[in-house]
């Protein structure tokens, strides 16, 4: 175990404990929704998302918190690795720390953004006294650019999460050329 | 400089470039209850003074942030100057595509419509010119076009701090062993040579 190790460690137990912040801060609202109009759709989902939203906290706890010394072992490799005097070592372990951090940033904001619109659409579906709710927010549901930017979104969640290894690979060549070209002038 | 001084100065940076998002964000101008009441006058005025303030906590985070991340780290055993270079490179370069990727979500359905709008160009030149009014997509009020401005801008700084952001860096390292060079009354030519990266 290393000085990397132990940084990626507790890295990790950061991030898990601040998405699990976040998501128990907001595993309830689905069912604050629902009570505003309590009709078996809206019910349905917001119970459905509550339990998505505690699988999801349950998956977070799991993998760093209770698992993090495996995940720090997959991040940075081998845990027989030398001190980390020379500079290059850190720097692939810190691009993908970041990485699965913004990912599963991503991927919770996407998680958020559907079950919030979702929740909005049931809680307020129209009946015929409402019909203004429908033309208020149908569009918000079925525009298509919302549902793209979410779509592409999931896809770089997944791809951060799993380690963006061709971004990590290109700023890490790209931070070298710039570091080696500073010291060519220097010399 | 020392390492964790180094380390301060990204955090510094890092907080200040989110800082500055995130007040932009609440800027109550943007969330007027009766919009249309409000003089251009004050808006003026409130705007100024958020942008003066804006203006403050950038130059001391963001441009002008040695000072504080000395005292805040301490003193420690000093790095030479290439090494110092390489490791504020580095660690501002992680820095910067962290934050970068972080605002990537929310600017997501901004890159998204900009994308769409390349579509949609030759059908407003087409309404402008033909039925020589404003087509309806350009139908905001100046509210609008300054949320719209705040989330296009946004979505910049995002790619173009997970590109990164070189010229920063650059800049950052010139001005901060440029400051050391005056501090210590050592000239050193290399400093200016940073000023373009050689290919």
């Amino acid at each position: 175990m290393n000085n990397i190790h132990s940084f990626t460690k507790v890295i990790l137990s950061a991030i898990g404990i601040f998405f699990a912040i976040r998501i128990i801060s907001q595993m309830l609202m689905p069912l604050g929704l629902a009570r505003m109009n309590p009709s078996l759709e809206s019910v349905a989902i917001a119970i459905a998302a509550t339990l998505f939203f505690g699988l999801c906290l349950a998956v977070i706890c799991y993998a760093f918190v209770y698992k993090r010394e495996q995940l720090a072992k997959r991040i940075i490799g081998t845990n027989e690795l030398p001190e980390a005097d020379s500079q290059i070592l850190w720097l692939p372990a810190a691009f993908r720390l970041i990485c699965v951090t913004a990912g599963l940033y991503c991927l919770y904001a996407v998680l958020w953004n559907v079950v919030y619109n979702l929740m909005q659409y049931f809680s307020f579906k129209p009946d015929a006294a409402q019909s203004g709710y429908k033309v208020m927010y149908t569009p918000k549901i079925l525009n298509i650019e919302q549902i793209l930017s979410w779509l592409i979104m999931l896809a770089i969640g997944i791809y951060l999460v799993c380690g963006a290894p061709h971004f990590v690979r290109w700023q890490v060549r790209k931070t070298l050329k710039q570091c080696k070209a500073f010291e060519k002038i220097r010399q | 400089m020392t390492k964790m001084q180094i380390f301060a100065k990204t955090v510094f940076t890092v907080l200040g470039i989110y800082a500055v998002v995130t007040l932009y964000r609440f800027y109550p101008g943007r969330y007027a209850y009766r919009p249309d009441e409000t003089p251009i006058f004050q808006e003026l005025v409130l705007l100024s003074a958020f942008t003066a303030v804006v203006g403050f906590i950038v130059y001391f985070t963001v441009l002008n942030n040695t000072r504080l991340s000395s005292k805040l780290a301490g003193p420690g055993p000093l790095l030479e100057s290439a090494t110092q270079a390489a490791w504020l490179a580095k660690s501002l370069r992680v820095g910067l595509v962290f934050i970068g990727l972080m605002l990537l979500p929310n600017s997501m359905p901004v890159i998204v419509k900009t994308l769409k709008l390349f579509f949609l160009i030759r059908t407003t030149v087409n309404d402008i010119v033909i039925s020589k009014s404003i087509p309806r997509i350009l139908e905001r009020s100046y509210r609008e076009w300054f949320n719209v401005l705040y989330d296009f801008l946004k979505a910049l700084l995002a790619l173009y701090l997970i590109c990164g952001a070189p010229h920063f860096i650059r800049w950052q390292i010139r001005h901060t062993l440029g400051q050391q060079a005056n501090k210590t009354g050592i000239q050193n030519p290399s400093i200016k040579k940073l000023k373009k990266e050689p290919k």
